[in-house]
């Protein structure tokens, strides 16, 4: 009875599956190129019944009786919906999804994953943006389109890029900056997305932390970025023609604010400043001191005679085209951009780049070829000789454009050596004339780089396939100052004789790659399983010949030098390293993934006896949505990742050295064979969310540690060698980030995205194996560095990026007394004299004495009063010995980082904007105390003050006068009074654009044109801020983002351009 | 089951045949994969840094030993390149002036009434003192490497001669690098030729330190008395390379020089072995000491730059010597008028020592009158005209001769002193009146210390400090001598420390005052009134 029953039932549901079903089969290809999509899916739809394409793109499939309609799918695709109809035989070719493509990424992974199926978080920047505001370089490109990403342009000199740190600094002594990746050929640290053309650019990929860059193992401990360039072209089985032409000007947004009064007496009888003596060119000071007097005469602005509006422009030629098996792109790019400094030249960049790839059969080739040339200006900032320190110094009453003696142009030092029939000089006044510096001295910086990658991959199984790469990256640089030789001296009365200074810098960079690439299903499971082998060899060469006092005019070569003061210098590396990986992802049903990775480096620039490190990374994912239906989320992720990346030491630091000076030996660095790359592990949590099909939200957390670091540890006096490279110290970080991308409208005619990004990071050194140390973030490249030298303090338990200084009393309650009640902590103040209420606070919100003291030796209390006289002092709190407080003044570390962007458009005519905005961190204003001891600055400027609120010279610049006080000025050391707000908000990028498209141009008879786009483009356009530099975005070069000191730099400026764009 | 070889074979061949088309596929790849690793698999990833030599390629040869302390001479001399502590304590001494503040000149050792030194890390102007206090640490590391190498481990530099002048001249820079030290930090490293220094060292007291150096310069002294041998030329610049006898002479007046100024005041000036100081003079230098300056090792940079007409001034406290009339400082208003040239030729430009420059445009007001002066050091403006290439004398011979009269005048043999002080510059260029035989000796002493500041003129490094500081005429609040530089505190993990203010004037770290030149503990340089505009 038994076996009937289940006969029956058998049959039952035989003849039931006989009835109901039927098998449908066919082949899913690619539209662009008719290859066969591996593993696309096809579902019945309303059913979960549906299967994977084979390695053929091949599909059979049973399907109900009641089934109507088809889905494919694949990622990056455009998924479709077919009708059945009485079809057994149904082969789709799918469309290419632009935004869906934007979802599959190639950095930090072993091959292109979709992002949905990461364990971590990485950024995108897609050509849609980017285009927008063709920004000079991809640095720029960055700006306020991805969270966690902090870029601080520290120089406005044209052809510079910006520094970039991804979250927080890993790296104590050293570079923060993330590793560069060209189309997948890894470029040496020291790499200038400066030299890169955005046009060019398909999209920009980061990875942000230590985790999701585990992928490059020792070099990757700052994160990655990485620059994808434009393949083939838009469509299929089409050849792309675009060109773009933009022209515009370049415009300083604000001036420096400077003093427009004075403090001299002036002469009746002349009209002009009182001399000291008859000979002399001394002025002589008015009894007040109080620099209220406006300039007799003609007084003229030196910023606006030497920051002009000059020209920018950039064009762009591309040509791409998509075939059967071949497809290649090439474009080339030129970047004209004169900045605003007079009689500088053009930062001027050729780009030329070919990508091809070409399919036979199971063989795919791709080759990649980028050259870039540039010729570009350089300047002398920081320091006292350059035309930024003479631009603010100078007073206004010299004329610049007056005739040297030797009737060369620009009257040299207005401020040292009176003009002709001009005024006489303020005492000391050492600036020089900018235009004669700039005339005098020129600048030439040439660079160019060969990138040139080809890759060979060959199906072997449909379930693996391996891969061969080889790259090559030459980078060369020259650089050659020369002050001509009938360069006048300082006092005017002799010529200089010039000098020069050149180097020549090659580097040669070959990686060679090998790759095998598993790829298998196992019913619900998918795995791919990637090994790699890595070789890498760079080798650098490094010259330079600097002299001085040229024995022939115009001959600017060392040759043409006074022998005895040339000194040559030249340095050359040789890196190898080899690094092998293995990296495993599995997922079941695509909703729960997780990777490994472990990842082997060996390099020559680890210590001898640790030459081989270990790297890894684990990831996971679970794609909440694909269990749980959620109401309006269409997609709900959350994922971790735990993972180690480092940094390799810098190529000196494992060897002992002696320095050779002047032929003999010196103890230097003590050797270190035992030296480790630093080596980061980070934890990031995150989700992604999809919701109301209109919203994508991303929130990570991430946490840091990063130990080992490499650092200069200094030794015992008595060791010979003064230091040594140490595996010393550890560094946390912690940074929360965010995005908020929403289509705020999509009607027929209106339509609005959005994208908010912003990020806060906490960075803190917490554990230093050496003396907390002071450093201007420059590391041992201290010159000209003047005030900022020391004021950044490297030291267990505190930020890095923390400033320390002396700071101005500014309210009683700091004032300590003791047990009479007689003020203890002021510096100039011996104990004992006077008492708390023998202070008060001034118009500016100081600490001062009510009365002056009796006498230079006497300080108690006289009857004159204080405020507004010439006596008006504040006082520096000082430390139980009765040196001035050392104590932390400000912080560079901003608060907050935000930045919103958007496109608003309206049938063809279309807005697109960013605003970044920076919340909190300081900058030093370095600038502002230098031009207070020379009585530059504009808070000196006492004209229009009420009278019980002027404040005399000494009151800024006055040295220590015991019983007094300290002008704020200090003797130029770090002060929390220079310590400013870097809070700003900026409209980055504008762009207005109408687009003529083919329909349009149809109707007026232009039909071989695709499109006509025509743009007003501002970049960098306003800046909204209460800091009182230039721009809140200046910095000493180095550390950028973590050490903000302004000191004398070229102003960051800003753009206006039109530009037309023609697609054939 | 067994197989023969060939069985092996046409099995292999066998089952190639069968999967040929397989193994096509396979093949290819393992060929380029092979290729690959054959080209980089070995991989050399010991890289040699061919830009700076390590101790191996330094001590390559035997003949290299020179070349260490060549280097060594280099390091000992490095504090004179650049505005390290000499410069410093020459403007606490009242010596210079000058209101830049590049450097700390004036905010740290000019302040009035003086203030502490600022020894924590956050002082930008830290390395005034640290890096003297490194370099001459690590002179005396290259010359204890060479000492070690033939004393100990018995290798030879060359010939007995070249061997004999290798080891005299690294004991040479050991011990003047410890006279530096001991004479102008409070402590130091007494480091032997044959310490273990990876173990910890502690630091000595300046007496201990002195000891040390008055050990090595005998050392050097023997050496030089018992081989004949010319220094290499890369040793020091002198103009000719000096010989053995000439080292032994230059070794003497340097040890007595030292042990005279390492006194922190007048009860310790007196306790000096003014017997030895006078035995060592006796065979002391006979020429001045003067090293050709080639603007790269061999820099002086507080000489170099006297003769520019703004940049150091002579302080009131110098130009007194030679017209007590002299105001001790500049007044807050008017314009001062030159000194009398009638008593001392010296004050007289003609005789190249001092120059009047009417400008005082640098000199900012506001930073205090008493920084003004219209005088400056003329006695090197050759040098300076030269670019600061050029001889430059580091030690006058007349510094053996000033010690001597010293020596004999704290011996009370006083009418010596008389005599060789009448015998020198004070009364052939400076006309000055001989003393008489009856002089008391505080009047031979006040004279030599007279001829110190004017004869030694900015020699040697802090001279005119260390001649203040060991008569207790020092402004009160001054310091004494350096704490050890906090860098090096930090990294020993000690407490910092300082020294300096009127408040710590406890006359053994920081100057009482008690004999000021400006007349006492209490006396300033002007009375009644603010001063400061």
């Amino acid at each position: 009875m038994k076996k009937v029953i289940l006969f029956f039932i058998t049959w039952l549901f035989a003849v039931g599956a006989y009835a109901q079903e039927r098998t449908i089969s066919g082949t899913v290809r690619a539209a662009e190129d008719a290859s066969p999509l591996i593993g696309a899916s096809v579902q019945v739809k309303g059913t979960k019944v549906g299967t994977k394409t084979d390695v053929n793109g091949r599909y059979t499939l049973q399907v109900p009786a009641d089934a109507t309609t088809l889905v494919f799918s694949y990622i990056g695709y455009r998924t479709i919906e077919v009708a059945i109809g009485d079809r057994t035989v149904i082969d789709v070719s799918l469309e290419i999804d632009a935004k869906m493509a934007a979802e599959i990424v190639v950095t930090g992974v072993a091959e292109g994953t979709p992002t949905k199926k990461l364990g971590f978080a990485i950024g995108k920047v897609d050509e849609q943006i980017l285009k927008e505001v063709p920004a000079v370089d991809p640095a720029n490109a960055l700006r306020g389109k991805v969270s966690g990403v902090i870029i601080v342009q520290p120089t406005g000199i044209p052809g510079t890029a910006p520094t970039i740190r991804l979250r927080g600094s890993t790296n104590i002594q050293g570079q923060s900056e993330p590793l560069i990746i060209i189309d997948g050929i890894i470029t040496p640290p020291g790499t200038t997305l400066a030299d890169i053309d955005i046009n060019s650019v398909e999209s920009i990929e980061v990875i942000k932390g230590a985790a999701g860059a585990s992928l490059y193992g020792s070099q990757a401990a700052n994160g990655v970025i990485q620059i994808i360039t434009k393949r083939g072209a838009d469509n299929p089985n089409a050849t792309d023609f675009t060109a773009r032409t933009e022209w515009g000007i370049t415009d300083l947004q604000r001036l420096y604010p400077l003093n427009k009064s004075h403090r001299w007496q002036i002469d009746p009888a002349t009209g002009d400043f009182r001399r000291a003596s008859p000979t002399g060119i001394t002025r002589v000071f008015e009894p007040d001191q109080l620099m209220d007097n406006p300039y007799p005469g003609q007084v003229r602005d030196h910023q606006k005679e030497l920051f002009k509006n000059r020209s920018f422009n950039q064009n762009y030629f591309a040509v791409g085209a998509t075939g059967k098996n071949t497809n290649f792109f090439a474009s080339g790019a030129r970047l004209f951009n004169q900045g605003i400094l007079e009689l500088t030249p053009a930062f001027d960049r050729y780009n030329l780049n070919l990508n091809v790839d070409h399919k036979i059969s199971d063989f795919k080739l791709t080759g990649s070829f980028r050259y870039t040339n540039s010729v570009g200006p350089d300047a002398i900032e920081r320091g006292q000789g350059g035309p930024f320190y003479g631009v603010l110094l100078l007073e206004p009453d010299f004329d610049i454009y007056a005739t040297n003696p030797d009737g060369s142009p620009y009257w040299a030092y207005p401020g040292q050596v009176p003009i002709p029939g001009g005024r006489p000089t303020v005492a000391g006044n050492n600036a020089i004339n900018p235009l004669y510096s700039l005339s005098t001295t020129t600048f030439d910086l040439r660079r160019s780089r060969i990138l040139a990658n080809a890759a060979l991959s060959y199906q072997i199984l449909s379930w693996w396939r391996v891969e061969a790469q080889g790259s090559y990256d030459r980078a060369e640089e020259f650089f050659k100052q020369v002050t001509r030789r009938d360069t006048y001296n300082n006092n005017m009365n002799a010529y200089t004789g010039g000098g020069l200074t050149q180097y020549e810098d090659l580097d040669d960079g070959l990686v060679l790659t090998a790759n095998s690439y598993f790829k298998q299903s196992f019913g619900d499971f998918n795995t791919s399983l990637t090994l790699r082998y890595q070789f890498e060899r760079y080798t650098g060469n490094f010259a330079r010949v600097s002299g001085s006092q040229f024995v022939v005019s115009e001959v600017p070569q060392p040759q043409a030098l006074t022998t005895t003061t040339i000194s040559n210098f030249a340095f050359s590396a040789d890196v190898r390293a080899e690094n092998f990986f293995i990296n495993g992802i599995f997922d079941y049903k695509e909703k729960y993934i997780f990777e490994a990775l472990v990842r082997r480096d060996a390099s020559s620039l680890f210590g001898s006896e640790a030459r081989s490190q270990i790297f890894f990374r684990l990831s996971g994912a679970w794609r909440i949505t694909e269990d749980i239906e959620i109401p309006g989320v269409q997609e709900w992720k959350i994922r971790a990742s735990y993972g180690t990346s480092g940094q390799r030491p810098p190529f000196i630091a494992q060897y002992e050295t002696f320095n050779i000076v002047n032929g003999v030996p010196v103890k230097d660095l003590l050797g270190n064979n035992r030296l480790r790359p630093s080596r980061v592990a980070e934890i990031e949590v995150g989700t992604n969310l999809l919701f109301l099909n209109r919203f994508n939200a991303e929130f990570n957390y991430a946490t840091a540690t990063a130990d080992d670091q490499v650092l200069i540890v200094p030794l015992l006096a008595y060791a010979g060698f003064t230091q040594q490279f140490q595996n010393a110290g550890q560094m946390r970080t912690n940074t929360i980030e965010f995005s908020l991308g929403a289509e705020i409208l999509r009607e027929e005619d209106w339509k609005f995205n959005m994208n908010i990004v912003g990020s806060r990071t906490i960075q803190e050194v917490t554990q230093l194996g050496r003396p907390p140390f002071p450093t201007n973030g420059d590391f041992g490249v201290a010159a000209a560095g003047g005030v900022a030298n020391t004021m950044f303090r490297i030291e267990a338990g505190q930020p890095f990026g923390v400033m320390y200084g002396n700071r101005h009393a500014r309210s009683l309650d700091e004032l300590q007394v003791d047990a009479n009640g007689f003020v203890t902590n002021l510096v100039g103040l011996p104990r004992g004299v006077l008492r708390r209420e023998d202070f008060t606070i001034n118009s500016d919100g100081y600490v001062i004495r009510r009365f002056a003291p009796i006498s230079t030796t006497n300080f108690a209390n006289s009857t004159n009063p204080v405020e507004g006289t010439i006596n008006e002092r504040a006082w520096l709190l000082a430390d139980e010995t009765g040196a001035p407080l050392v104590t932390k003044i400000g912080d560079s570390n901003p608060d907050l980082i935000l930045s919103i962007s958007g496109t608003l458009s309206w049938k063809k005519l279309s807005l697109y904007f960013l605003l970044d905005t920076q919340l909190g961190g300081n900058i030093y204003n370095a600038t502002r105390q230098l031009l207070y001891f020379n009585e530059r600055h504009a808070d000196l400027d006492q004209a229009g003050k009420p009278d019980d609120k002027k404040k005399a010279i000494g009151y800024y610049i006055g040295g220590l006068t015991p019983g007094l006080g300290i002008g704020l000025y200090n003797n130029n050391n770090p002060t929390e009074h220079f310590v400013e707000s870097a809070t700003f908000l900026t409209i980055r990028e504008i762009n207005v654009s109408y687009t003529f498209d083919a329909d349009i141009l149809n109707t007026i008879g232009i039909n071989f044109i695709r499109d006509i786009r025509l743009s007003l483009v501002g970049r960098n356009l306003l800046t909204f801020t209460g800091y009182t530099g230039y721009n809140p975005e200046v910095a000493l070069a180095g550390n950028a983002t973590s050490f903000r000191v302004d000191q004398f730099t070229y102003p960051v400026f800003r753009t206006f351009t039109a530009a037309l764009q023609v697609r054939f | 089951m067994n197989l023969t070889t060939t069985d092996k074979t046409v099995k292999m061949i066998k089952f190639i045949k069968q999967n040929h088309r397989k193994m096509k596929r396979i093949f290819v790849p393992l060929l380029a994969a092979a290729t690959l690793l054959s080209v980089v698999s070995c991989a050399d990833l010991n890289v040699n840094n061919p830009n700076n030599p390590d101790t191996r390629r330094v001590l390559a040869t035997p003949a290299d030993l020179q070349g260490i302390v060549a280097g060594a001479f280099v390091t000992l001399y490095n504090p004179w390149r650049g505005y390290q502590h000499n410069v410093h304590m020459e403007w606490a001494a009242d010596y210079v002036t000058m209101t830049n503040a590049f450097r700390g000149f004036w905010n740290f050792f000019k302040v009035e009434p003086r203030v502490p030194w600022d020894n924590t890390l956050a002082n930008s102007n830290g390395d005034i003192t640290s890096i003297p206090f490194q370099r001459w640490h690590a002179a005396i590391s290259n010359a204890n490497d060479v000492i070690r190498a033939i004393e100990v481990n018995r290798q030879s530099a060359g010939t007995p001669a070249v061997n004999a002048a290798t080891l005299a001249g690294a004991w040479f820079v050991r011990a003047m690098a410890l006279g530096y030290l001991a004479t102008s930090f409070d402590r130091a490293y007494i480091v032997s030729p044959t310490q273990d220094i990876s173990q910890r060292l502690d630091l000595s007291n300046y007496r201990e330190v002195m000891a040390e150096a008055q050990r090595s310069f005998d050392r050097v002294i023997r050496i030089c008395d018992s081989v004949s041998f010319t220094l290499p030329a890369n040793f020091i610049n002198t103009p000719s390379p000096y010989t053995n006898t000439q080292l032994a002479r230059l070794a003497r007046t340097y040890a007595a020089n030292f042990l005279v100024q390492n006194a922190r005041n007048r009860r310790e000036n007196s306790q000096t072995d003014w017997n030895r100081v006078l035995a060592l003079t006796e065979q002391g230098m006979t020429q001045d000491y003067v090293i050709n300056l080639d603007g790269n090792n061999w820099q002086n940079w507080f000489v170099e730059i006297a003769g520019l007409e703004w940049y150091w001034r002579t302080d009131h406290r110098v130009i007194r010597h030679m017209d007590p009339t002299y105001p001790t400082g500049y007044p807050a208003t008017g314009t001062l008028r030159r000194a009398d040239s009638t008593r001392d030729a010296r004050m007289r430009e003609t005789t190249g020592y001092f120059k009047y420059e009417s400008s005082l445009a640098f000199f900012r007001l506001d930073r205090g009158p008493q920084l003004r002066s219209h005088y400056r050091f003329s006695r090197y403006d050759e040098l300076y005209l030269a670019n600061g290439v050029g001889p430059c004398v580091f030690l006058y011979a007349e510094t053996n001769r000033l010690l001597r009269a010293e020596a004999l005048a704290m011996l009370n043999r006083i009418p010596e002193a008389v005599e060789l002080l009448n015998a020198g510059r004070r009364t052939t260029v400076g006309r000055r009146p001989p003393l008489p035989p009856t002089a008391t000796r505080e009047e031979v002493l006040n004279a030599i210390f007279v001829e110190r500041d004017l004869e030694l003129m900015m020699t040697d490094f802090g001279i005119h400090f260390k001649d203040m500081r060991r008569r207790d005429a020092l402004q009160r609040g001054t310091i004494l001598h350096f704490p050890v530089p906090a860098i090096e505190l930090a990294t020993r993990q000690e407490a910092l420390y300082t020294y300096g203010g009127v408040a710590a004037a406890d006359g053994v770290n920081t100057a009482d005052g008690s004999n000021s030149w400006l007349g006492g503990p209490t006396a300033t340089r002007f009375t009644g009134g603010q001063t400061q505009p």
